[in-house]
This record gives structure tokens, sequence and C-alpha cells, in this order.
């Protein structure tokens, strides 16, 4: 079986000039114990419209990679290098008082927690007014209107009299509509998601995922949605990029990645997902192993010590080269790195749906 | 709110109580015999006896101490023989020393205090915050280490010290500054000004270094709250980011030490400061008081310290509440 | 007299002599521009105090300061006139230093016509009486037992405040004034320069609160008095210089100033800039500033080492240690180089073998022990041998401050030399006194220190040494050796009856000897106290009676 290895991947040679382009994205936390090497040559694109879910373990670089899509390793000790093409402008080399002019209005963010990512000491409504009066020449009353209908957009009862309530009087659910709301209230062209719903119970993740689809319908914008959860992703994403160790291991259109995952890494990502359709007993399996340091990669393949089948690749390649990343024959764009043929993937994978 | 604050006066009323009572009776098993003292060197028996008991000492503990709070509430007259001394409520007694209601001598001392504790802590708040703020932003750089080696200057070195060489410098060598001492301000406001910068330039040069430091770790950790980030994500310019984010969180832990201070201060714990500078405060007539045994002022500086520490708490608590919206009080 | 029961430095001692040192080097030169200037009259003179005097009620006060100051507002029956080398007893409002009756029991005094209040009226005997009289109300504490001791009727009188007079002052006319005594007291002139012995008027007299109020006759009076603030004195315009042998009125003002830290005046004297040029301490130099001052040439002309009629000493308890050999072994073991380095060096005092010191009626020279001050380890070792070396544990009694910590180490490295362990007990230094004079509280080592009240050993040695007094002050024992030696006590009783100064002086420098002889005592320095003033004060006399800068002559050059 001979390697195909090219020099220009198939996904870098695309459409011209997408709305968003990230090439050879490189974060590096210089520490006492060494460079700390977060993102680690991440490329990806996306439309207007679209969404992209970027699926990794925690430690994985996703969501550094998101950081550095604000701009806000600026003036920290990360050396962030590549190219962040958005909309024409490239983020990476662009001085910070620019890049805040883009930040909250062009590109903006939902983060985790939000009874964290929330100010304890400022009303609801005031930090969404504030949000909207840094980018706009607006009146305190103007901006609280603003912040209103925002909430009320976002389906917040009562918004009239929430928007004077502080973030812990509100419920989970209510808080992560809050900060939502927060920040598409300058109608952002990419709006960036982080485990959006990791804090919330189920019943209310669906109903953010909704109206974050919703939403992205109204405003037209180009959204990236961070998650350790495929489940999250699989409803809402057009594309799929999955990283490991600060790297893309696969990368795909939803329907390719789920319904032919390539890399073992995924495949355990997809049984750790609970199926609607699956029998009622079955386990989920998380990927045994813990994430690897970011400092020293393992050699080879960076999954290698995790991987349950590096024994059916030839002489040890796995710990020896590192996979390249190769398009999967018979789809478009779909990619991945992985020494394993596309034989031996096939055998793995029924092998496992038997087995389970 | 109004039950909150009702509740909080009625607690502290009772912080008293137990403060008095405490400072009352632990006077008592001093060895220090006021009746002694006045006696003078070469002192009878008989003649101990009589200011025994022109000094009340001769009645029993709790007659004593009965009598005391029946002058907080009712006044009190002293004096038996030479001269009559009225004592009006809240009497706080008459100071064996120097026959004055305690009282009076608090509440002439007092203005003293007030300035130098309320302008050296405005001073030291601004100065500190400032300089731990701007130490926490440029972490690890030289402005944080110049901030923090001043800090640590200023916990290392003694009031004393400090009063002196400020003394030294600015007043005797230089003469920039006039003697010391406490000028009321509604007598000579700028002489009030001059006379204070030395004393609180010592207590701001101690008390700095707390504050920075207090400041400069509270914002560290406030940096790495992930509502800091929100704020930079929304597109803030950084000043901003930490001057109203961060130091709306980062504060209120330092509004309890600086309450605190406060009203310690301004009850009289700048004893050694006001000494140097001669400016005669309620610490150094509580510090006097417990040289010349003389009870009633030991119990009246007491009192009025006590009163203004859990003042400042009461009002802490309220500070707070503004603050952090989370400690609403019910 | 107590110098101030208030005596406490715990803060910071080297801090003080730090600064002090930077002064010496950064501004060695400031006092230049002193000496210039003539006397002259106008000025105000300001004196710094570390603390308020504890009176100036003349029949309260007790302390040097304040007996100091009340010179400048109130005249005595008798005072000092110290512009000569020895101070010279003459009378003040008296017209002489008084008659006494053939056995000293009746004093006579006349008084000056012409001596005025601050309100113009004329001071008479009665006033004097009265003033006398408030010694013995309880109100009126504070002050020295004299009156109360020496007057016939004296135990059971209370004071004048309840309508009733002493029988033994009588006012025969305006200006004559007799006391009867109980006993001879051939010194009896020299008690009535104390402030008590003076005229209070009546209508003036605010009792116990009379400390800011009193009421002047002297060439200063009270402008404005807050206790422990400041107290301001001004001329009094009817005070006239005819018929005052002692004071002179030459400032406007003096403005007394309380509350600073002795170390922050020190230092500011002595830098001598601003008020610092008019102003005078009456607290002595802090000892930790003390050696670094005395030295340093260029204040020589504004420094007063003052002499004080004063010992520092080491009692030892004689019931406790009661082998005389033991005793003696003690006597020549203390190193008092080392003790006196403890206290300040030099500048402190002399080394003493005596406990009059030398300015004391009565005092003779002499030296039973160790000619060497560091002491005869020699001789004291061959004294314990003697005494069966016994294996001795003594505690010793001192203040909790600095300075005495070092002389407790001083007295111990010495002690241990003769196989003496010596346990330090420190006293919180504002109780000392009150805590050492309570028999109840006996060490076998006991510090003390003592000024006379007047330059006469009669103020010193039965004080210090009468054993029949212990029982009878069982609170306010001054005995701190605890003797009650039937000889002493005899030279006591003796000395007490005799009407001629020559040959009592003489009893009492035997009942000096008597004493070291017992080995009750360790006299260590014969204490001088320092005071500095600004450049432009002049007219300072040194008060070797109240070792205190004295300031009836004082001015302000100009």
């Amino acid at each position: 079986m001979s390697v195909q290895t090219s020099p220009q991947p198939a996904d870098v040679t695309p459409a011209p000039a997408p709305f968003l382009d990230v090439r050879d994205l490189r974060v590096h936390f210089p520490t006492e114990d060494g460079l700390v090497k977060s993102v680690d040559g991440v490329s990806f694109t996306l439309e207007k419209g679209r969404t992209l879910g970027i699926v990794g373990e925690s430690g994985s670089g996703k969501s550094v990679t998101s950081l550095a899509l604000l701009g806000l390793h600026k003036g920290t000790r990360a050396q962030v290098s590549g190219e962040i093409w958005l909309e024409g402008k490239e983020l990476v080399a662009l001085p910070e008082t620019e890049m805040r002019a883009l930040r909250g209005r062009t590109v903006s963010m939902i983060f985790q927690d939000p009874l964290s990512a929330l100010h304890p000491f400022f009303t609801v409504g005031a930090q969404i007014a504030e949000a909207y009066r840094v980018h706009h020449k607006v009146s305190k009353k103007e901006a609280r209107d603003r912040a209103v209908e925002m909430l009320k957009r976002v389906g917040i009862p009562q918004p009239e009299r929430r928007v004077r309530d502080y973030p812990h009087q509100f419920s989970g659910g209510m808080r992560q509509r809050a900060m939502i709301a927060m920040s598409l209230v300058c109608d952002p062209a990419l709006l960036i998601a982080d485990e959006p719903t990791t804090a919330l119970d189920v019943t209310v993740q669906a109903q953010i995922l909704d109206l974050i689809r919703d939403l992205q319908e109204e405003f037209g914008s180009a959204v990236v949605i961070i998650t350790h959860d495929l489940g999250v992703v699989s409803d809402i994403a057009d594309d799929i990029l999955v990283m490991y160790g600060g790297r893309r291991i696969e990368y795909g259109t939803t329907r390719d990645v789920l319904k032919q995952p390539q890399h073992p890494y995924t495949w355990g990502l997809l049984q750790s997902m609970p199926h609607l359709t699956g029998d009622v007993g079955e386990r989920l399996d998380p990927i045994p192993g813990t994430p690897p340091s970011l400092i020293n990669l393992p050699a080879g393949c960076a999954f290698h010590p995790r991987c349950a089948y590096k024994g059916w690749v030839h002489e040890g390649r796995c710990t020896v080269d590192r996979p390249e990343l190769r398009p999967v024959s018979g789809t478009g764009r779909h990619i991945a790195a992985c020494h394993l043929t596309d034989e031996a993937k096939h055998e793995i994978r029924d092998g496992v749906r038997k087995g389970a | 709110m109004f039950r909150y604050l009702i509740r909080r006066l009625l607690a502290a009323a009772v912080i008293m109580l137990v403060i008095t009572t405490i400072t009352f009776f632990i006077f008592f098993a001093l060895p220090s015999d006021p009746a002694l003292l006045a006696c003078g060197k070469t002192c009878s028996p008989s003649r101990l006896a009589e200011i025994r008991h022109s000094l009340g000492l001769d009645r029993s503990y709790l007659t004593q101490y009965w009598e005391f709070f029946k002058g907080l509430f009712a006044g009190r007259d002293f004096g038996d023989q030479s001269v009559r001394i009225h004592c009006g409520a809240p009497c706080l007694g008459v100071s064996f020393q120097t026959d004055t209601p305690v009282l009076t001598t608090l509440l002439s001392d007092f203005p003293a205090d007030l300035s130098l504790g309320l302008g050296a802590a405005v001073a030291f708040l601004i100065l500190g915050v400032g300089l731990g703020t701007v130490a926490a932003v440029r972490r690890g750089r030289a402005a944080d280490k110049a901030a923090v080696g001043l800090a640590l200057f200023g916990v290392s070195v003694q009031i004393y010290f400090i009063g002196l060489l400020l003394l030294y410098l600015f007043v005797d060598k230089f003469q920039i500054l006039p003697t010391s001492g406490y000028t009321p301000i509604t007598e000579d406001p700028a002489g009030w000004f001059k006379g204070l910068i030395l004393p609180w330039a010592t207590l701001v040069i101690v008390y700095l270094a707390m504050y920075t430091r207090l400041t400069r770790s509270s914002m560290l950790e406030v940096f790495a709250e992930d509502y800091m980030r929100t704020a930079r994500a929304k597109g803030l310019p950084a000043a901003k980011v930490v001057l109203k984010h961060g130091l709306r969180a980062a504060i209120t832990p330092i509004i309890t030490i600086f309450g605190m201070d406060v009203g310690s201060l301004i009850g009289g714990s700048a004893v050694i400061t006001e000494s140097v500078f001669g400016i005669n405060g309620i610490g150094k007539l509580a510090v006097d008081s417990v040289q010349n045994s003389d009870l009633p002022v030991i119990l009246g500086t007491t009192l009025f310290a006590a009163t203004f520490v859990v003042l400042a708490n009461v009002v802490v608590d309220l500070v707070y509440g503004l603050v952090d919206p989370r400690v609403r009080l019910a | 007299m107590t110098r101030s029961t208030r005596r406490s430095r715990t803060v910071a001692l080297t801090a003080s002599a730090v600064m002090i040192a930077l002064g010496a080097t950064a501004c060695g030169g400031s006092s230049s521009n002193s000496g210039s200037g003539t006397p002259g009259k106008g000025g105000t003179l300001t004196v710094l105090d570390k603390a308020d005097f504890d009176h100036l009620d003349p029949q309260r006060v007790y302390t040097t300061e304040g007996s100091s100051m009340d010179e400048e507002i109130v005249r005595t029956l008798t005072g000092w006139d110290e512009t000569g080398s020895k101070p010279k007893l003459v009378g003040d409002l008296a017209t002489d230093t008084g008659t006494p009756s053939k056995d000293a029991t009746v004093w006579t005094f006349h008084l000056r016509h012409g001596v005025k209040y601050q309100d113009g009226t004329e001071v008479t005997a009665p006033d004097v009486k009265y003033g006398v009289e408030r010694f013995f109300s309880s109100d009126i504490n504070g002050g020295p037992p004299y009156a109360s001791q020496w007057l016939v009727g004296g135990a059971d009188y209370k004071g004048p405040y309840q309508g009733k007079e002493l029988g033994s002052i009588q006012t025969p006319d305006k200006y004559t004034i007799v006391f009867h005594l109980n006993q001879p007291v051939a010194d009896f002139n020299e008690t009535t320069a104390m402030p008590g012995w003076s005229a209070v008027p009546k209508a003036h007299d605010t009792g116990s609160t009379y400390d800011t109020k009193v009421w002047s006759d002297g060439p200063y009076m009270i402008k404005s008095y807050t206790k422990n603030k400041e107290l301001v004195l001004t001329r009094n315009t009817h005070w006239s210089q005819a018929t005052d042998p002692i004071r002179q009125q030459n400032v406007d003002e003096m403005d007394v100033k309380f509350g600073q830290d002795e170390a922050a005046i020190d230092q500011q004297i002595k830098a001598d800039a601003g008020t610092a040029q008019t102003s005078i301490q009456q607290w002595p130099i802090a000892g930790s500033d003390l050696a670094q001052l005395a030295n340093d040439p260029s204040l020589k002309s504004r420094y007063y080492k003052i002499p004080a009629p004063g010992i520092n000493y080491l009692a030892i308890n004689t019931t406790r240690v009661k082998d005389l050999r033991v005793r003696q072994a003690i006597e020549y073991a203390i190193d008092k180089t080392t003790v006196r380095g403890a206290f300040g060096g030099s500048a402190y005092g002399d080394y003493a073998t005596t406990m009059l010191s030398p300015g004391i009626g009565g005092y003779q020279k002499f030296n039973l022990y160790s000619a060497n001050p560091a002491g005869n380890l020699a001789k004291a070792k061959e004294l314990m041998k003697q005494a069966g070396d016994p294996k001795l544990t003594m505690s010793i009694a001192v203040e909790n401050t600095p300075t005495h910590e070092h002389f407790a180490d001083a007295v111990k490295t010495a002690l241990e030399r003769i196989g003496i362990h010596v346990n330090i007990s420190p006293i919180d230094a504002a109780n000392y006194f009150s805590t050492v004079n309570n028999t109840k509280n006996q060490y076998d080592l006991t510090w003390g220190d003592w000024i006379a009240d007047w330059p006469n050993a009669s103020t010193v040695l039965p004080t210090l040494f009468d054993g029949r007094l212990i029982k009878k002050n069982p609170q306010a024992n001054q005995d701190l050796s605890y003797l009650n030696d039937p000889k002493v006590n005899a030279l006591i009783d003796k000395a007490a009856k005799m009407t001629d100064v020559t040959q009592r002086n003489a009893a009492y420098g035997q009942m000096d000897e008597q004493i070291m002889k017992d080995a009750a005592v360790v006299p260590l320095m014969y204490m001088n106290f320092s005071d500095m003033s600004g450049s432009k004060v002049g007219g300072v006399i040194p008060d070797t009676i109240l070792a205190e800068p004295s300031l009836v002559h004082v001015y302000i050059k100009h």
C-alpha cells in the first residue's frame, strides 16, 4: 500500500475568496516547561450562512483556535502565526486597535459557561447595552431598548423587566440566551459558540441549539460551534473539523464525517455519542487514555498511544511517521490523517458494529 | 434593608456592651491601682483610702459598673469636696487624671483622628488600588516589580522610622513644611493641610503596601475570570476592561479591609504616627490612659474605638450590598 | 521626687538612634548660625514636651517638669537662686528664708509687700495658708506628703473644702505666716521652696480642676491650657521685677506643646530649623540619643547637662539575702561600667559609691567597696567562699524597657561569675514602682532611682531606709532593701531632732556609710539629665534642684 503524500492538501485549493479562510494557524505558548503548541497548523474555510463544528477533547486546541479568531491572543505571550482571512482582512497581523473594532461587531462569541462569562456585578441589560454601545454611537436609552429587543428575540419573557436583573437571577438556559443576545447585538457576520450547551441540561441544550440555528437563518451569519460532543454538531453543522493535539485529524462535510468516519479517534467520539436509534443498553465508550502533552506530542501519529488499531499498520509506522491528511476516496473534500488502509478501516468498522 | 440595619445596630450594641464589660473587669484584674498612682510616691494607707473613696474605687465592682451604665443614659455628678463636675448623658465618666468628662476629651481629640484617618485612608486606597492595578496589568514587568518592591519596602519599614525620616527631611532639613502638629481645619485650613501632609504620607507608605498587594492579587484573580474575556470579546478598550469590569470585581475584598482600617484609624489606632508628629488624638489618649490607670478614659477610648470599628463593619456590609448584587441584603 | 511615672519608651530605639546619626552627618553644620543675637525682651519660647504635666496645680505637682513650669506661674515662700556656682536658698514670697524657733518646730515667714496676682490683687498670708491647706484634701492628690506629715493636727485634717482651717498654720497679720510642726525640721525652709508652699486665692480655687486654672502671682499666667495638647503662658502684667529675686520676664509668651515623641523632639531641636530655634525641651534627651548628642561639638552651646540630686541604684533585699558576705560580694561583683553603658554611657552620670549624690547636703565622699568601677572579682569570690559558696538563685526586678533589659543582663553576667544565678523579672514600665513598692511583691534585687525633693539627705535616706515605715505603708514602701537596721533607724531619729544643719549633715553622712556597711544597696550612678534648646534660646540656667533647664531667666535672641 503506497502512501499518498500531497504537498497541497485538497482543502486549500478552494473556491475563490471564502468568507473565512484560516490557513496554517499556529498558536504557541512559551512556558517554563517548554513550548506549548496548542494549535499547530490548522486550516479551514467557512462561508456565510454556513456552520462549522470543531470537535475535540479538552486540550485539543479548539478553544484556542476560537480565541485566535477573535484576536484575543493579542497582547499576551502567545505566539500566533499563519493567516486568518475574514472578508478579505487578515486578522493575525491586524493591530489590536483595528481588531478591537471587529470584536463583538464582526466576530462575536458565545462562551461556554454563561454564569462565569457574564459579569456578576452588572445587570444583564447593562452588559448587552454595553456591547452595543462599544460599536454604535447611541444614547444609553437607545442601547437599553436594543438590549430589551435582543432579549425578546432570544425568547426571554418580560424582557423589559428582566433587563434590570443580574445574571444570578437568571436560570441557566436564560443566561445562555442572554449571552447569545449579547453576542448577536451587533449583528456579527461570524459567530463563534464555544461549548454553548455544555453547562445546560439536555432539554435546554436542544432549545439553545434551535435558537442558534434560527438566529443564524435570520441573521445569515457564519457560525463556528466548538464542542467535544459530536451529537451537538450533527444536527446543526454543515462541516465538521476534528482536532487532536492541536492538529486537524479529520475534516469534511458533516454527512461525510458522520457516515464514513475515517479516523479511530473520530470513531471513538462517535461511540461516546448517545444514539437515539441505538439500543437502550448500549454502552457509551469513552476513548481510553488521556489527551497528549502539547509540549511533547508523541512521535508519529499523536493518537497512537491511545489507538487500538495501530497493530493493523505495518512495521509500527504509527509510532514513527506522522500521517498526513489524505483525501478520502469517493468524497468531495473529506480528508483524514491516519495510516490505516481503507480496507483495514472497513474491516474494523464492520467488526466494531458486530461486536457492539 | 431597614430591618437589617436595625438588626445590625442591635448586634452592635450588644458587642459594645460585651467590650465594655470585658474592659471594665480586665481593668480591675490588673495590678495597677489608680488611687495609688494619684496618691503619689509616698502614700500613707489612710490617704490612699481617702483617694480611693473620692475616685469611687472603694465601692464594689458591680456598683461601679452599674454607676457607669447609669451615667451613660442619665448622666452623673462627680466630685464631692472641692468641686462638682456635672457629666451629662451619655456620660463616659470623668478622667481620674484631668477631672474632665471623658466624652469632652474624646470629642476634642476626635477631629484630629478623623482628619488623620480619613485623609490617609482616601490617599492609600486610591494609590494602593492604582498601584496594584498597574502591577497586575503589567504583571512580571518592570512596573509590576517596582510596585511590588515599593510595597515590600512599606511593609518592612516601621512607622516610627518613616515618621522620623519624613520629619527630618521635610521639616528639619529642607524646611518645606512647618513643624508638624494638628491645627483644626476651622482655624486654619491651610495649616491643617500642611500639618497633616507628613502624617498622611507616613500612614500611606505603611498601608499602601497592603493595598497594593491586595489589589494586585485580587486583580490577577479577576483577570482569570471568564467575564473579563467576555468584556474583551465585546470589543471594549483594554482600559475599560480593567477599570470597569476588573476593578469593580476586584475591589470587593478590599472594601472589607478598608472599612476595618478606616474604622480603627478613626478610632485612634495610629498611635505611633500621632506620637511622632505630635498629634494628640484618641490613640495617644488611649495609650496614656492605660499607663495612668485612668479607668474612665480607658473605658471611653475603648468604647469609642469599638464604636468605629463596629460602625465601619455595618458600613462595609451596606457598601458590599451596593457593589455586589449577589449579596443584596434582605 | 519623681521625674514622672510615665516613662515608657518601647518603640524602636534603634530607629531613633539611626535618625539622629543621620542628622549628624547630613547637617552637622546647621547650628553654625547659633550664638548670634543678643538677649532681649519679646518673642515666644516654645517648650516641647513628650507628655503633659501630670499636674500643674502647685499642691499636686510632683514631677520635675511640672515643678519647673510652676516656677513661672507660682511664687513659693522660699526659692532657689541658681545663678551662682551653687544653688542658694532665698526668700521668694517671703522676705527671707524664714525664722525657725530654737527647736525648729515653729517656722515664721514674713511676706513681701506688693506681690500681685494676675488680677492685680495682693498676695496675702491667708492665701498661702489656704494653699497649704489644700494639700490635705483627697481631691488635691498626688503632691508630696510633707505638709500632712509635719504640721500639727495634719493627720486628722481633711482640707479646706468643708470650711475647716488648720490651726497649726497661723496668720497673725496679712504678711506673716507661722507653721507649727510636730517635730523639728531643720531644713523646713527648703521644703517651702517646693511649689505647694504658695498662695492660692480661695475665690479662684477650682478644686480638682485647678490644674488648668492656676492663678498666677509669677511673671507668667495661663492664657490657655488644653490638657495633653498645649499650654500657653503669657506675661502677667501685674508681676513686678522689684519684688522677685529669682525670676525675669523676658519672653512675651511660652508655648508648651505636649505629645510629641522624645526622639522626634530631639531630632527637631538638634536640626535647629524654624521654630525649633526658639524651642527647648523639658523631658531629658532620650537614652538612645544621649551618647550621640552629648558628644556633638556643634551642640555644645545649647546642650545642658544637669547633675540631678539623684541616684540610680540596685537595692538588695536584706530580708531575703540575709548573709552580709553575699551582699558584700554583690557590691564587689557588679560591673558599673557595663551597667552605665546600658543606661547611655558617661553622659548619663558618674559612677556612684554612696547613696547621697555630691550636690546633696550630707554628702560625704567615701567608697567601701571596689575602687575600680568595673568591680573586684577576686574580692567578690573570696567573700562568696567565706559565705560557704552557696549555690544561689536571685530574682531581679527591672522595667520592661530595652535599657533596663540591657541593665539586667549586665547584672546577670556579673553575678553569674560569682556563682549567683539571676532570673530577670521585667515589669511593665508604667506600673513598675506601684508594683515593687507593694510589699506583696518582693525580689532579691530591685532596681530603683530617687531624686531628692530638695538637696538634703533628709529627703533621701529617711525615706529610702527607715525600716519602720515598711509596715506603715505596705502599698507604698520605698525601702526596696527592706533594711530595718536599728543603727540606721537611730541615726534617722537623731538627725531628725538636730537643728544645726552642719551637725545634721554629718549625721546623714554617717547614716549613708552605715547603709553601705550593711551592703543593703549598690549605688550605681549619680544621675545627670541632659536637655537641648534651639540656638536662639538664651538665659537657660541648669537647675540642679529639679534637674531641669530652668526658664526663670530665659530669653529669645534677636
